[in-house]
């Protein structure tokens, strides 16, 4: 399927006429994808739009019974509703301490572990396939099954109230082990043994010649932990009690729960906190072109 | 000593290694917590006064005479059983659309992704403007089709199919990233070849994009299942307390109703620990079957000489 | 074989702090001996007292009226008590109570607490707050509301002490019933019963194109509202004297003909299944009325203009003209965190922010009604006619006073009010509820649930 417009051009000893054929086929089918993406696109961007619109929407309510997709939209625009979200609480101080929630967690994430899942996908050490499984089982234990006991292990480390409660907790994730060990499999085991034969060490061959050939699996779980981080409500509300600590999501809580209620202003706070997230999407999503690894992945 | 087993040990040691820092996360934020929540199965912990705590195996039994936690099974399953073929086709399509690398195909891999990255306030709120029953957009689309209104979330008999559309909306970019990156992996020169073999997009699709994301594939689908199994958040937000007539109370909502809102933690966590066995069994069987096919494929392929 | 070893030590450590922390005494049925201050008392200590407080996040009226009064009280007694606060994210309205039982379960909850009254069963029972009353001198509860003093009295302890109270009105649209050429009850004696409510919402239903006012909203948070506002339709009760059953009483025969009344105040169309709670404040509203509770006051008087004029009058009547007005609100208990040393210094918080200057600065900054008698006949609002507000205090005052009804005392406070919500909900919004068969079954089934709850708290 990834074809692309290059490969004629790369055979020019095809005859001219298959060619120009080939070409308008090529054109129409990317004509065709286009409007395809930008119809299916338009249905999933539709809770985006409507945030961002809604943002800026002076209104201080959304009529409970919608009679026209114009009771959706502003009657004009207003950049009031942001000044709110600015001045009612200090927002800049939730996005830092966001940020360093988001960042310290995905540093941990990436380094416990890619590691692991290197070690369960290429490292052929005893007790290998019975961790394999056991990060399997462990998928499915539900967050909100174990929450209890997971805030008496953080209460029981001092980590209430401190930064740590909310970071070290998500280092480990059988998910994204299993990702990395699902991603790493596909790595050919020559690479690793021309490494060792080179004399490099592990280590050295894990940091320098496998990290830099998994960047697409690097950068997927960067984005899902960094949104996952961003938008995280339930665990900071519990363990995060002193204002100083809050993230985002629990500061915006506010501009619903406390009134006067202002529809505009509360999207417009939700539309701040979507920014973050948007422009690290839009800086990472270049990592999915084709061709950074080559190599054919190898079987399950 | 031999030398294998040297080199094995030196293996060893480097596993484990390179797992160290996993396992001690692994075991003080996970297999703690699971150890005391099975403990706490075994104990009537009734979470405003711990120290009443009382060994029992009562919670066990309580479990088979507990009609709302039969309900929330059914609706799990029914959940799962649609959600996780819709969404994965849902995902694999979305990847397939957005991986091109002409121009502006940066903004489709956003809006596919746009609802992963959206609040579920923000998706929330939106969706009960569109369900709602009475002045809801559904309901008006409907209606000027000359539909008759539907009653969508307050339906017992839609209000679950409602929670898969939404479900499959909002979580199919996430799934379609993971398949995204997995299709970096497909060498391009396979599909160079097979261009100049004059094979159709289909073919191409079934013999080298299907093969070569095959391990990211089962691995998208283990996750789509084991998140079917535990959804929670999509029906906290829209159906609060289970819904009409419990139709969408799954188990892990009903774990954490009887955990955080009765703080009957031992019979929650006694519903988790039996959540999880049954997963572990069913893991376990799934691997022994695995192990049966691979054994008749082996055979099979060692009948017709491997050839392929 | 030392990953396990491991294991079993971190699972021993984790354990023991359960067991650890969370020991403190539970009150008995003895009050004891007096260890408070008596009245006019000086509070010495040799060495400063420093408390924690717990409460939820309010809106910024309440949260300046808390920032003030902690201020003031650190200052008064500088040197001796210094109270500290945390405000716990109310969200939804569960969120506060999960949090502060996490906190309970773990024995980091903060000294003294702030609690909405109908958990106080719950809370005292299981011994999460201590009994006030020997800290609290004789005849310091006689100014307050009656009903407000049995709420925080639990097995003849006292638990609590409130600042505010609220309880449930009719607000009306002054210009929609003008417009229609209704006049509300302004007496008590002449209070519309729930049949009339039906009959004028009804009326009051009117469509414009494609969009209805509906005559009444009843909507309001998720979780407990439904339950409190409609626990009087009940009129045999929804829960034992014990408070632990609720079979024969939720679905009993007055249950079920209440949950009839409710469906057919969606079927007649006097409510929208689904009205938001926002229908009757909205800048075009869409309810004419909404029975809602006097919490509300303060968001109504802060949209102001945007809002169209409203009134406010009592709560329904049952047949026999009868009105059981819910109530109850939110009370300062001290927990059993805080040590024996530190008590009597909590009782002097609790005290200070109780007192009639405190009530009745908070009552008038947060627009709630207060929780002391005496303000009822010194608060301008309440009893003079020409203050502004007086036209619908004056209302609130004569139906708290003659007519408040408490939530039932029960253990599981928080598993009957959700379930009881959510069958009124689903009775409200199911696409199939037409039949008393249906209503009977649901009502049932909820009741079952609410048991079954209740008898697996095993720690009485």
């Amino acid at each position: 399927m990834t074809e692309t417009v290059m490969t004629d051009s790369k055979h020019p000893e095809k005859n001219r006429k298959t060619k120009t054929n080939g070409k308008t086929k090529r054109t129409v089918h990317k004509v065709i994808m286009y409007i395809v993406n930008t119809l299916l696109g338009l249905m999933f961007l539709f809770p985006l739009i409507f945030l961002f619109v809604s943002a800026f929407n002076p209104a201080r309510d959304l009529p409970s019974q919608i009679t026209s997709f114009a009771d959706l939209l502003p009657e004009y625009f207003t950049f009031s509703n942001f000044a709110s979200v600015f001045t009612r609480i200090p927002m800049l101080q939730y996005f830092g301490n966001t940020l360093l929630y988001a960042l310290g967690t995905v540093i941990g994430v990436l380094i416990v572990n890619s590691m692991a899942g290197y070690a369960l996908a290429k490292i052929n050490f005893k007790g290998n396939k019975l961790i394999s499984t056991f990060i399997v089982i462990m998928l499915i234990i539900p967050f909100e099954g174990i929450t209890l006991s997971l805030y008496l292990v953080v209460r029981g480390l001092g980590m209430l109230n401190t930064p740590f409660a909310v970071i070290l907790p998500s280092f480990f994730s059988c998910f994204y082990i299993f990702m990395f060990r699902q991603f790493f499999l596909g790595i050919p085991t020559a690479l690793i043994e021309a490494a060792e034969i080179d004399g490099a060490g592990p280590f050295k061959t894990y940091f320098k010649i496998i990290v830099p050939t998994a960047v697409p699996v690097f950068v997927t779980v960067l984005i899902l932990e960094f949104i996952g981080k961003w938008g995280d409500y339930y665990w900071p509300l519990l363990t995060l009690t002193s204002s100083q600590w809050f993230n985002v999501q629990l500061a915006i809580k506010s501009f619903s729960t406390a009134s006067p209620y202002h529809w505009g202003t509360v999207m417009a706070s939700l539309a701040v906190v979507t920014v973050p997230v948007l422009i690290v999407f839009m800086c990472l999503q270049k990592y999915y072109i084709e061709g950074i690894a080559t190599q054919g992945i190898k079987d399950m | 000593m031999s030398k294998t087993s040297l080199r094995q040990k030196r293996i060893d040691r480097t596993g484990w290694l390179f797992m160290l820092p996993a396992l001690v996360f692994g075991t003080v934020f996970l297999v703690v917590p699971i150890i005391m929540c099975f403990g706490f199965s075994f104990t009537d912990f009734y979470m405003l006064r711990p120290e009443a705590m009382k060994f029992t195996f009562e919670n066990y039994a309580n479990i088979f005479h507990d009609e709302l936690f039969g309900k929330a099974i059914t609706n799990t399953l029914l959940f799962v059983v649609i959600t996780v073929p819709v969404q994965c086709a849902v995902a694999l399509g979305l990847a397939l659309l957005a991986n091109k690398t002409f121009k502006g195909y940066g903004v489709f891999k956003l809006a596919y992704f746009a609802p992963v990255i959206t609040s579920m306030t923000v998706v929330s709120l939106l969706f009960e403007i569109l369900y709602k029953e009475d002045g809801g957009v559904f309901n008006l689309i409907l209606n000027s089709l000359g539909i008759a209104s539907q009653g969508f979330l307050n339906d017992p008999s839609q209000a679950m199919l409602c929670i898969v559309f939404m479900s499959v909306w909002q979580g199919a970019g996430y799934q379609m990233i993971i398949i995204l990156a997995g299709l970096q992996g497909v060498s391009k020169e396979l599909y160079e070849a097979a261009e100049l073999d004059g094979a159709s997009a289909w073919n191409k699709f079934v013999h080298i994009t299907l093969p070569g994301i095959a391990p990211i594939s089962s691995f998208v689908l283990i996750i789509t299942l084991v998140g079917a199994f535990k959804m929670f958040t999509q029906v906290q937000i829209l159906t609060p307390d289970g819904g009409v007539d419990y139709s969408t109370i799954t188990i892990v909502y009903y774990i954490f109703q009887k955990d955080m809102s009765e703080k009957l933690v031992g019979y929650g966590s006694a519903i988790s620990m039996l959540f999880t066995i049954v997963f572990v069994l069913a893991t376990v069987g799934k691997n022994f079957a695995m192990k049966g096919v691979g054994k008749y494929k082996e055979y099979r392929e060692h009948m017709i000489g491997g050839a392929y | 074989m030392k990953k396990f070893l491991t294991v079993g030590c971190c699972a021993v450590l984790a354990f023991s702090c359960v067991w650890g922390t969370s020991c403190g005494e539970t009150g008995g049925a003895d009050k004891g001996e007096f260890l408070g201050l008596k009245e006019g008392e000086e509070f010495t200590t040799d060495s400063k007292v420093s408390l924690t407080l717990t409460r939820p996040t309010g809106n910024d009226a309440q949260e300046k009226w808390w920032t003030d009064m902690i201020a003031a009280f650190n200052q008064e007694f500088s040197g001796r008590i210094e109270v500290s606060c945390t405000t716990l994210t109310r969200g939804n309205g569960r969120e506060y109570e999960q949090n502060v039982s996490l906190q309970a379960s773990s024995g980091t909850i903060s000294d003294v607490l702030y609690l909405d009254g109908p958990f106080i069963a719950t809370y005292a029972n299981a011994g999460v707050i201590i009994p006030i009353d020997n800290y609290i001198y004789e005849g310091y509860t006689d100014d307050f509301l009656p009903y407000v003093n049995e709420q925080n009295t639990y097995n003849d302890r006292l638990y609590a002490l409130s600042i505010v109270d609220s309880t449930v009105c009719l607000f009306y649209n002054k210009q929609i019933l003008k417009q229609k050429n209704i006049t509300v009850p302004t007496s008590i004696g002449n209070a519309w019963t729930f049949d009339d409510l039906k009959e004028i919402a009804t009326s009051l239903t009117s469509t414009s194109g494609r969009t209805t006012c509906y005559g009444l909203q009843i909507a309001g948070d998720a979780g407990e509202w439904l339950s409190y506002a409609f626990t009087p339709l009940w009129t045999d009760g929804v829960i034992d004297s014990e408070g632990k059953l609720t079979t024969g009483y939720l679905d009993g025969a007055a249950g079920v003909e209440a949950g009839m009344y409710l469906r057919s105040l969606v079927k007649d169309k006097a409510v929208s299944a689904s009205a938001s709670g926002k229908d009757f404040s909205a800048t075009t509203p869409l309810a004419a009325m909404a029975l809602t509770g006097t919490q509300n006051i303060s968001e109504y008087l802060a949209l102001g203009d945007s809002m169209q004029d409203w009134g406010v009058t009592f709560y329904p009547a049952d047949e026999d003209g009868k009105i059981a007005a819910p109530c109850g609100g939110w009370t300062l208990g001290i927990t059993k965190n805080c040590s024996t040393a530190k008590r009597v210094a909590a009782a002097e918080f609790i005290k200070y922010c109780t007192s009639k200057e405190a009530c009745e600065s908070c009552a008038r900054d947060t627009a709630s009604p207060p929780s002391r008698l005496s303000l009822y006949n010194s608060m301008p609002e309440y009893s003079d006619g020409t203050n502004a507000m007086n036209p619908v205090y004056s209302i609130i005052k004569e139906q708290l006073l003659t007519s408040a009804q408490l939530r039932p005392q029960t253990v599981g406070y928080e598993v009957f009010s959700t379930q009881m919500s959510n069958a009124i909900s689903n009775i409200l919004k199911g696409t199939d509820y037409d039949s008393q068969t249906k209503i009977k079954d649901r009502l049932t089934t909820a009741a079952q649930l609410i048991d079954k709850s209740i008898a697996q708290i095993t720690i009485y």
